[in-house]
């Protein structure tokens, strides 16, 4: 395996619907060994991104490659691409263990493998029940599942937390965390922050169908620069008016709390002293993936609810 | 909000590491893409009760409605009632079971989200469509075939304990017979297709019903002096003529199968050109 060469390759991915935009002009490159979120608000174009890397639907514009060619020019998809696009694509009145059968036998997989990735999903006690009756999180590990049939490379799934239970979110990004270090490229896309922050290490993030960060995820918090200091002192008026004098501006929060918006603990640590102001507290506070996802995001949401003014205090 | 990891959630097991494809398995796909999507197909179609209730109602209805007839028309024996044709008056019901099973397999696929799984196994739509039409129509035929086979011989039956006598060998019987797992295994084809250019199960139906039934009830508006000669040519009269005969002027029994076949294939045509154009 080279660690160096992109497994799926989007150039100019342009998606039309009808006047709607969805997808402009996406480029990126994921990479194996590593999981890569692919991040965005509710209809920023995610979804349709997948669907045409997957060759489901057309680009208007651009290509995808899937280990160097379109997706649909590979005779044995599943032995390159698993996929989980969404967790009810079955049909309702088949059972879990011929749905994969079905899927198997047009890669040319034999039933020893369908049992094979029941186990691994967990679902093999329940092989034989029709799908219709699972639960999202059965539903979901079904579609892992037959991801899985022909052990690829590459892993794209689709919200594959969505609507799971704490078990089954962990369970999942365990599954991510181990397929990404035996060597394969995972991409899974999400609008929660928080989950890709615990699982993955690389970050794509669009917004209304375009390309916002392409990036590590240190690098997507430290790009953010909303790091602040925060200051428990009870001299805080005092402190306030040494910052200010010192160019640097920085807001109360509360009777003995300031913030500062810049400079460093060292710095602000130093001015205090000179000044002989005690200080209780001195911290760095960085800022959450999730605030540099909200901050890269805020104008590109599709659905964007009005402030809800009480809650907004604290909006800078 | 801080996500604090009980001792009961650590608990859970890794999931274990993927095992890598035994090469004995892998090594059988070198069977071809063909067979595979045909064995695809079977797969989906015996795995779902539709098929079976169809195929089910589609042999009652045929063998049922065969020695209903026969008895009826036992009393007067023979004269102005055609005994052959009496036979498989069961098709015409048989023939909507047939096309909802066919049209059924595709649009379920559409309406469930099936289709997305089946194109990221093979993308290679054009075959899965073919081997899809292919699978079903030649389960139709075989089942329709054996279910002709017995209706007629349960009519024989019952016709010869009155004294009518019908055989294999009795003019048109055979071709007859054979003629209806035909007929039907070519409609389950044409309904698969029109599944395809629909994608809706209700829109896919509908479009059969209007084919088979009200089509033939519409071209009674077409002026008479041209009537006979498109009606004999609409799909269902023309694939009718090789089991029913009718005294109005229809077509000879395998001209009027082969237009049959010809409109099956045309919609198959226009079925594969569509699903690879349009988004899954």
């Amino acid at each position: 395996m080279n660690g160096h060469t992109a497994s799926i390759e989007a150039r100019g991915l342009t998606k039309r619907f009808g006047g709607t935009l969805a997808v402009d002009e996406l480029s990126f490159e994921v990479f194996p060994g590593q999981v890569t979120g692919f991040l965005g608000p509710n209809g920023a174009g995610k979804s349709t991104t997948l669907r045409m890397i997957l060759g489901l639907d057309r680009p208007t514009a651009g290509e995808a490659q899937v280990n160097g060619r379109p997706f649909s020019e590979h005779e044995r998809p599943l032995f390159e691409v698993g996929a989980l696009l969404d967790p009810k694509a079955f049909h309702p009145g088949r059972s879990a263990r011929n749905h994969l059968r079905s899927l198997a036998l047009a890669n040319g997989l034999g039933s020893e493998r369908v049992e094979e990735v029941l186990d691994i999903v967990g679902l093999a006690g329940v092989g034989d029940r029709r799908a219709g009756g699972f639960s999202l999180g059965m539903g979901q590990r079904l579609g892992i599942a037959s991801a899985l049939l022909g052990d690829p490379g590459i892993l794209i799934l689709d919200e594959p937390v969505n609507g799971l239970d704490p078990d089954g979110i962990l369970w999942i990004r365990n599954l991510l965390r181990s397929l990404a270090s035996e060597g394969r490229t995972v991409l899974v896309s999400s609008h929660l922050m928080s989950e890709m922050a615990l699982t993955a290490d690389q970050l794509i993030i669009v917004g209304k169908g375009a390309l916002l960060a392409d990036d590590s995820v240190e690098n997507v918090v430290h790009a953010s620069g909303h790091n602040s200091v925060r200051v428990r002192t009870p001299q805080a008026d005092e402190l306030d008016a040494v910052l200010a004098s010192e160019g640097l501006s920085s807001r109360k929060e509360g009777a003995n709390q300031l913030t500062v918006e810049s400079g460093s603990t060292d710095r602000i640590g130093d001015l205090a002293a000179r000044h002989r102001i005690t200080v209780h507290e001195l911290t760095l506070v960085q800022a959450s993936l999730e605030e540099a996802y909200m901050e890269l995001t805020h104008d590109s949401l599709t659905y964007q609810a009005e402030p809800f003014g009480s809650l907004n205090e604290s909006a800078a | 909000m801080t996500i604090i990891i009980s001792p009961a959630e650590t608990a859970i097991p890794l999931p274990p590491t993927l095992r890598p494809l035994d090469p004995a398995t892998t090594s059988r796909q070198r069977r071809g893409l063909v067979p595979d999507l045909l064995r695809s197909e079977w797969e989906k179609l015996r795995s779902i009760r539709t098929t079976f209730w169809s195929l089910a109602i589609a042999v009652v209805a045929m063998v049922g409605i065969s020695a209903i007839v026969a008895a009826v028309h036992t009393g007067g024996s023979g004269r102005g009632f055609d005994a052959l044709s009496g036979t498989f008056t069961g098709v015409l019901l048989a023939q909507l079971a047939i096309g909802v099973l066919g049209v059924l397999t595709i649009t379920s696929e559409y309406s469930t989200g099936m289709i997305r799984s089946t194109f990221i196994a093979a993308p290679q739509r054009r075959a899965v469509i073919a081997a899809k039409a292919g699978v079903v129509g030649l389960v139709t035929f075989v089942v329709s075939t054996i279910a002709s086979f017995a209706s007629f011989f349960v009519s024989v039956a019952i016709l010869s304990s009155h004294g009518t006598h019908l055989s294999l060998g009795s003019p048109g019987a055979l071709r007859s017979v054979i003629g209806v797992g035909l007929f039907l295994g070519i409609l389950a084809v044409l309904a698969v297709a029109l599944g395809t250019i629909i994608r809706s199960s209700a829109g896919g139906i509908a479009a059969l019903v209007g084919l088979l039934l009200v089509l033939p009830t519409l071209s009674q508006a077409i002026p008479t002096s041209i009537r006979g000669s498109v009606e004999k040519f609409l799909p269902a009269n023309a694939g009718q003529a090789v089991f029913l005969h009718t005294d109005t002027g229809s077509l000879s029994p395998w001209i009027g199968l082969l237009v049959f076949a010809a409109y099956a294939i045309a919609g198959l045509g226009i079925a594969l050109v569509m699903v690879r154009r349009r988004d899954a």
